[in-house]
C-alpha cells in the first residue's frame, strides 16, 4: 500500500471541483482513498478519522490545497496523480459559445489553442498579408499550404528558409494544387490513392499528371506543390528538395515524379543529382533542361510531355516498359479521321491557332509542341520559342494566352473559377477571321466552376456557326483535366462540349497535338 | 532574449505574484520621492494647463485636505509658483482610481508582492457613493471623509491588519472572482470576504465601541466598491516585476489622466504611449446624462493590466447588464480578450468558462493584429468640479496606443 | 531526428487543418475525413503598411 501527499500553498480551488475530481479519482482501480481539500479545520478532522492526516497535511492551513492518495501500489497512484495534473492544467471553455453564432477564431494562435493537434494551415489571404499568417504558422509548428499569390519574392525566400529551419513543408506562395495522404487542397481533383509521389512547381500540370494518373488505374500516394517560383535562384528549390527527400523515405511510395516549371539550371542540376543518388525511380520533367537527363541514369527517367509523365510513371509503379512519349505522328495517324474532319471545311484565309489556357503549365506545353511545329508564333507570357505579344489582350497569328496569369487575374477572378472570361476572349477572337483553330483547357475538379461547360459549350456552338456562316469552320479542340470523381460529372461535361462541335481529347498533350496538326494542315 | 521569451517570462512573473495586503499607511511615510508638497496624480504625464477639470479639481482636493488652498484658483497659483509639485503616481509605486490624487497626509494600502518583495501603495481610499476627492472634488465632505480615513479608520485597519498578519489578496481574489466579482466595477464579494477576515484583527485591536462601528459601517455602506482600493495597490504590485523585460511585447501599464490615455509595455521602459481619450458607453444614475459625461478617466486601468474587469467580465453576471446587448455577447467579449492575451491566471478563474483562468498578459501584436482592444470597466465621471462620479460603463483602450508602442520596439 | 521527420508525420497521420482565408477554399474537405477549423480573418493593423511590416519583424 503507498500514500502520496501534498500540499499546494495559498491554492484555493472551489469544493465542487475537488469533490468532482476526487470522485473521478475513486474510479482507477488500485485506488482504496483519496482526498482533495482545503486544509480547514474540519476537514483535516476528517482526513484524521479517514487516516489520510499525514503530517504535512497537519501542517496546513485553511488556504492551502490537501492532496492525499491512497493506493494498492505505485501504479495506480501514478495514474491519479497524473489525472490530478490534467485536470488542473486542462484549458477551460476554448470553445465559442454555443448559441446561433458562433464565435471563430482570430488568429492562428487561438485556433491553435482550440485544436491543438492542428498540423496544416491553409492560407488565402490576399497577398501583402500572406507571408506574416505563413510566419506565423510555422512558428506554431505548422506545414503550410499557402494559395495565396503575389507575394514578394525575397518574403517566399525567408518563409522557405524558416520552413527548413523548423523541418516543416512550405507548399508555395502561389500554390495553386496539392495532395497531401489524399486529401485535395486547392484546385485539385478526386485521384486515386496509390504508390507515385508527385513533386510539382506547377499546379494545373500537376493537376493533370494526377488525374491521368487516376485514369490509367494507378494512384497518388501525395502530390505536393511547391509554389511556382520555388526553383527561381532566389529560392533555391529548397521546398522541392524537402518534398523529394521526404518522398524518398516515404514508405508508401515507389515511384516519385518531379515536375517543375522555369527552373534555375544549377538547381536542376543539384536536385538530379540527388535524385541520381537515391534508390526509387523518378520521373523527371524539367522542359527546356532536358539535357541534364541523360540516357544512362538508370534510376531516372526524363518525361518530355504531360501525357508521357503520366504514363511514364504507371509504367515503372506495374514494371512494364517504359512508353515512348507521343508525337505529332502518332497522333496524325490514330486521329487521321477526325483532322481530316476538322480540316476539309476551312476557309483559305484561316490559318492560325488560338491557344486559350486556364493553367499555366498547358500554356507551357503548347510552348514546346507550337516550337515544333511553326517557325513563328507568339505567346502570352512570353518566353522560350515565342515571340512577344505586344499586348496581352490582343493575340496575334498562332497565339498562346495564359489567361490565369497575373495580368488578367490581378483585377478579375480566375478564369477557372469564371468561365465568362474565356467567353469573353473568345468573341474578342472571333473578330479575328483568320482564326482555324481553338486550344482550350477546361479543368475540372475542387474549386474549379462547378459547370464550365454550360457556357463554353453555347460560345463553341455560337462561334462555329458565325465562321460557318461566313463561309468556313471553326475548330474548337478541348481536353478535361478531371476525374470522374470530380463534383462536376465529367462524363456530363464531356458530353456538352460534344454536343457542341468541339472534339474532346483525353490529355493535354494530345489537345495540343492535334490542335497544332490541325493548326499547320 | 526573442519576444517570445521575453512575453512568456513577463507572464510567469505575473502568474508567480503572491500580493498581499500588509498595512496601511500614511503616504508620506512610505511613498518614494513623496513630500509634504507633492500631489501625486494619474497617469500618463500632463501639465496643468492641459488638465481636464476633474483632474484639477481632484489636485485642489488633495491641496485642501494638506491646508494648503480650498479652491481650484489658489491651487492653480500654488502650482504656478512651484510651491505645490505634481508628478503621476506611476513614478512612484502608487496607484489611485480615476483622478487618483495622493498627498503626504492621506492613508494608503500598502500592498506587498511576497514572490518578488516589491511594494505598491494605493489610494485615496475608496468612499463609494459619499463625495469622492478622486473623482474632481474639493468640497469640505470630500476633504472631511479623507480625514477621517486618516484619523480613525487607517490606524484601526493598519492594527487590524498587523494581527491578522495580513490578508493573502491572492486567495481572496480567487474566491471573489468565483462569486461573481469582476474586480473593477463590482467588488462586493471581495469586500465581503475581506470583512470576515478583518473583524478578528479590528476586535483584537481593542478599539473603542464607537469607533469599531463607525469603521463597519463605513466600509459596509460601500460594500460594492470598498475593495477596489487596494485592489489598485494588488494589481500593480503584481505587474512591477513584469515591466523592463527586454523584447516583451506585454503591456504593462495601462493609465487615463482625462485628456489622454496612456500604456507603458514591458520591454520599452520609461515610455508612454498615448492617444486622446475615448468617450465611455454607459448607463448614468438619477439625474445625469450623457451630455454631463467626462471622457474616460482613470489611474483603475491597471485592473485590466492584470487580467480583471473588463477582461474578465464573464466572471461576473450582474456586469453583464452594463454590456449594451445580450449577455451572450459580454461572454463573448471576454473570450475575445484570450485572442490578445500571451497566456492565462490560473490562481483567478471564471466559473462560467469551466474555470479558465483570466486573460493575463496583453501583447501589444496581437491587439494590432487583431484590432481586438482591452475592454475596461469603469466609472463616468461628471465634466466639471464637485459633482463626482454619475454612471457607469464600458470603454475600449484606444487601439492608436498599441500601434505607437508597437512601431516603438 | 532527419530533417523531414515532421513531414513524414504529415504524412501518416490524419490531417487536422486550420483554414486562414478563403472558405470556399477547404469547403469541399467536409466529404473528407479531416479536422479543419476557420479563423476569423480580418487584416491585421487596418491595413497599414508600415505596420505590418513591424508586426512581421517581431513575429520571427
Amino acid at each position: 500500500m503507498k500514500i502520496y501527499a501534498d500540499v499546494k500553498k495559498n491554492t484555493y480551488q472551489d469544493s465542487m471541483k475537488l469533490m468532482r475530481l476526487q470522485a473521478t479519482l475513486n474510479t482507477i482501480p488500485g485506488i482504496i482513498a483519496c482526498s482533495l481539500a482545503m486544509g480547514t479545520p474540519q476537514n483535516k478532522a476528517q482526513l484524521g478519522e479517514a487516516g489520510l492526516l499525514t503530517q504535512e497535511v497537519e501542517q496546513a492551513g485553511p488556504n492551502d490545497l490537501c492532496i492525499v492518495l491512497k493506493a494498492e501500489s505505485a501504479g495506480p497512484l501514478s495514474s491519479a496523480r497524473e489525472r490530478i495534473t490534467e485536470y488542473f492544467n486542462r484549458k477551460g471553455i476554448i470553445e465559442a459559445y454555443s448559441g446561433e453564432e458562433q464565435i471563430l477564431p482570430r488568429s492562428i494562435g487561438s485556433a491553435l489553442r482550440r485544436m491543438p493537434e492542428a498540423n496544416l494551415a491553409v492560407v488565402s489571404v490576399p497577398g501583402p498579408y500572406a507571408a506574416l499568417e505563413a510566419t506565423k504558422a510555422l512558428n506554431s509548428g505548422l506545414h503550410v499550404f499557402l494559395f495565396s499569390d503575389n507575394v514578394p519574392l525575397q518574403d517566399e525566400f525567408e518563409l522557405k528558409a524558416l520552413a527548413e529551419q523548423k523541418g516543416l513543408l512550405m507548399m508555395g506562395p502561389d500554390c495553386g494544387t496539392a495532395i497531401i495522404s489524399g486529401i485535395p487542397l486547392g484546385f485539385s481533383n478526386a485521384v486515386r490513392r496509390g504508390r507515385i509521389g508527385i513533386v510539382g512547381a506547377s499546379g494545373s500540370g500537376m493537376q493533370e499528371v494526377c488525374c491521368l494518373i487516376s485514369k490509367m488505374g494507378e494512384g497518388v500516394s501525395q502530390a505536393i506543390g511547391t509554389g511556382g517560383r520555388d526553383l527561381y535562384k532566389e529560392v533555391h528549390g529548397k521546398t522541392f528538395v524537402m518534398a523529394m527527400e521526404s518522398l524518398l523515405d516515404d514508405e508508401e511510395t515507389d515511384v516519385i515524379i518531379l515536375m517543375s516549371k522555369h527552373c534555375d539550371e544549377k538547381i536542376a542540376t543539384r536536385i538530379v543529382k540527388k535524385a541520381r543518388a537515391s534508390k526509387k525511380h523518378i520521373v523527371v520533367y524539367f522542359p527546356g533542361l532536358e539535357s541534364l537527363i541523360e540516357n544512362n541514369m538508370e534510376n531516372l527517367h526524363k518525361a518530355l510531355n504531360l501525357e508521357h509523365i503520366a504514363a511514364t510513371g504507371v509504367a515503372l509503379v506495374r514494371g512494364d516498359t517504359l512508353p515512348r512519349p507521343i508525337t505529332k505522328e502518332i497522333i496524325s495517324e490514330e486521329m487521321r479521321e477526325v483532322i481530316i474532319s476538322e480540316t476539309n471545311r476551312f476557309s483559305p484565309r484561316q490559318k492560325y491557332i488560338r491557344a486559350l489556357f486556364t493553367g499555366g503549365t498547358f500554356a507551357d506545353e503548347a510552348n514546346v509542341i507550337f516550337a515544333s511545329f511553326f517557325d513563328r508564333f507568339y505567346a502570352y507570357p512570353c518566353y522560350g520559342q515565342a515571340s512577344c505579344l505586344d499586348s496581352p489582350t490582343k493575340s496575334k497569328e498562332h497565339c498562346i494566352v495564359d489567361l490565369g496569369d497575373d495580368f488578367f487575374t490581378r483585377a478579375k477572378v480566375h478564369p477557372m473559377l469564371d468561365p465568362m472570361l474565356r467567353v469573353e476572349r473568345i468573341t474578342k477572337e472571333i473578330e479575328d477571321k483568320q482564326i482555324r483553330v481553338f486550344l482550350l483547357d477546361v479543368v475540372l475538379g475542387y474549386g474549379a466552376h462547378l459547370d464550365p461547360g454550360a457556357a463554353l459549350a453555347k460560345i463553341i456552338l455560337d462561334s462555329k456557326r458565325i465562321v460557318e456562316q461566313q463561309g468556313g469552320y471553326l475548330s474548337f479542340i478541348i481536353f478535361l483535366c478531371g476525374t470522374e470523381g470530380d463534383p462536376q460529372n465529367r462524363t456530363n461535361q464531356k458530353r456538352k462540349f460534344e454536343n457542341s462541335g468541339a472534339i474532346v481529347t483525353d490529355s493535354s498533350t494530345r489537345a495540343a497535338l492535334l490542335a497544332g496538326l490541325i493548326a499547320s494542315q | 532574449m526573442d519576444t517570445e521569451k521575453a512575453n512568456q517570462e513577463a507572464l510567469k512573473k505575473i502568474l508567480d505574484a503572491h500580493p498581499v495586503w500588509k498595512d496601511v499607511k500614511i503616504a508620506g511615510e512610505v511613498i518614494p520621492g513623496m513630500k509634504k508638497n507633492r500631489i501625486f496624480h494619474t497617469g500618463p504625464p500632463i501639465e496643468w494647463e492641459r488638465m481636464c477639470i476633474p483632474m484639477k479639481a481632484s489636485i485642489t482636493g488633495a491641496m485642501a485636505f494638506e491646508g494648503f488652498c480650498s479652491n481650484m484658483q489658489e491651487a492653480e497659483e500654488l502650482i504656478k509658483k512651484g510651491e505645490v509639485e505634481l508628478d503621476i503616481n506611476q513614478n512612484h509605486s502608487s496607484i489611485g482610481p480615476m483622478a487618483g490624487t495622493i498627498s503626504a497626509s492621506m492613508a494608503v494600502c500598502e500592498v506587498e508582492n511576497t514572490t518578488f518583495g516589491n511594494k505598491a501603495y494605493s489610494g485615496p481610499i475608496n468612499t463609494g457613493r459619499k463625495p469622492q476627492i478622486y473623482c474632481g472634488m474639493f468640497t469640505k465632505e470630500a476633504v472631511d471623509i479623507q480625514k477621517w480615513i486618516a484619523d480613525i479608520w487607517a490606524p484601526a485597519t493598519s492594527k487590524a491588519l498587523q494581527i491578522i498578519g495580513g490578508i493573502d489578496a491572492r486567495v481572496l481574489v480567487g474566491k471573489s472572482i468565483l462569486m461573481g466579482d469582476e474586480q473593477h466595477n463590482r467588488n462586493q464579494a471581495a469586500t465581503a470576504l475581506f470583512l470576515t477576515e478583518i473583524i478578528r484583527g479590528y476586535v483584537q485591536a481593542d478599539l473603542p465601541k464607537d469607533t469599531f462601528l463607525e469603521i463597519l459601517n463605513f466600509m459596509n455602506d460601500n460594500i460594492a466598491m470598498f475593495w477596489a482600493t487596494p485592489h489598485l495597490a494588488v494589481c500593480k504590485s503584481m505587474l512591477d516585476p513584469a515591466h523592463g523585460i527586454e523584447n516583451s511585447t506585454v503591456v504593462s501599464k495601462m493609465s487615463n489622466n482625462g485628456v489622454q490615455f496612456g500604456i507603458m509595455v514591458s520591454g520599452l521602459k520609461g515610455n508612454w504611449f498615448t492617444a486622446p481619450s475615448p468617450p465611455v458607453e454607459g448607463l448614468y444614475f438619477p439625474g445625469f446624462k450623457k451630455e454631463d459625461a467626462l471622457v474616460d478617466l482613470g489611474g483603475s486601468r491597471i485592473k485590466e493590466t492584470a487580467g480583471f474587469g473588463g477582461m474578465c467580465m464573464a466572471s461576473s453576471p450582474a456586469m453583464l447588464l452594463q454590456v449594451p446587448g445580450k449577455p451572450k455577447d459580454a461572454i463573448e467579449t471576454t473570450l475575445k480578450m484570450y485572442e490578445i492575451t500571451v497566456g492565462e491566471n490560473p490562481a483567478y478563474q471564471i466559473p462560467y468558462l469551466d474555470f479558465r483562468g483570466i486573460p493575463t498578459g496583453i501583447d501589444v501584436r496581437r491587439v494590432v493584429e487583431t484590432n481586438i482592444t482591452p475592454l475596461i470597466c469603469t466609472a463616468i465621471n461628471h465634466k466639471k468640479e464637485n459633482v463626482g462620479y454619475i454612471g457607469v460603463g464600458i470603454v475600449n483602450a484606444p487601439l492608436e496606443c498599441f500601434e505607437k508602442a508597437l512601431m516603438a520596439m | 531526428m532527419a530533417k523531414h521527420d515532421l513531414v513524414l508525420k504529415l504524412f501518416k497521420n490524419r490531417l487536422s487543418i486550420i483554414n486562414i482565408g478563403i472558405e470556399n477554399l477547404v469547403q469541399h474537405l467536409s466529404n473528407y475525413n479531416v479536422d479543419m477549423i476557420q479563423v476569423d480573418w480580418r487584416p491585421p493593423a487596418e491595413g497599414k503598411p508600415e505596420i505590418l511590416e513591424k508586426l512581421r519583424k517581431l513575429i520571427k
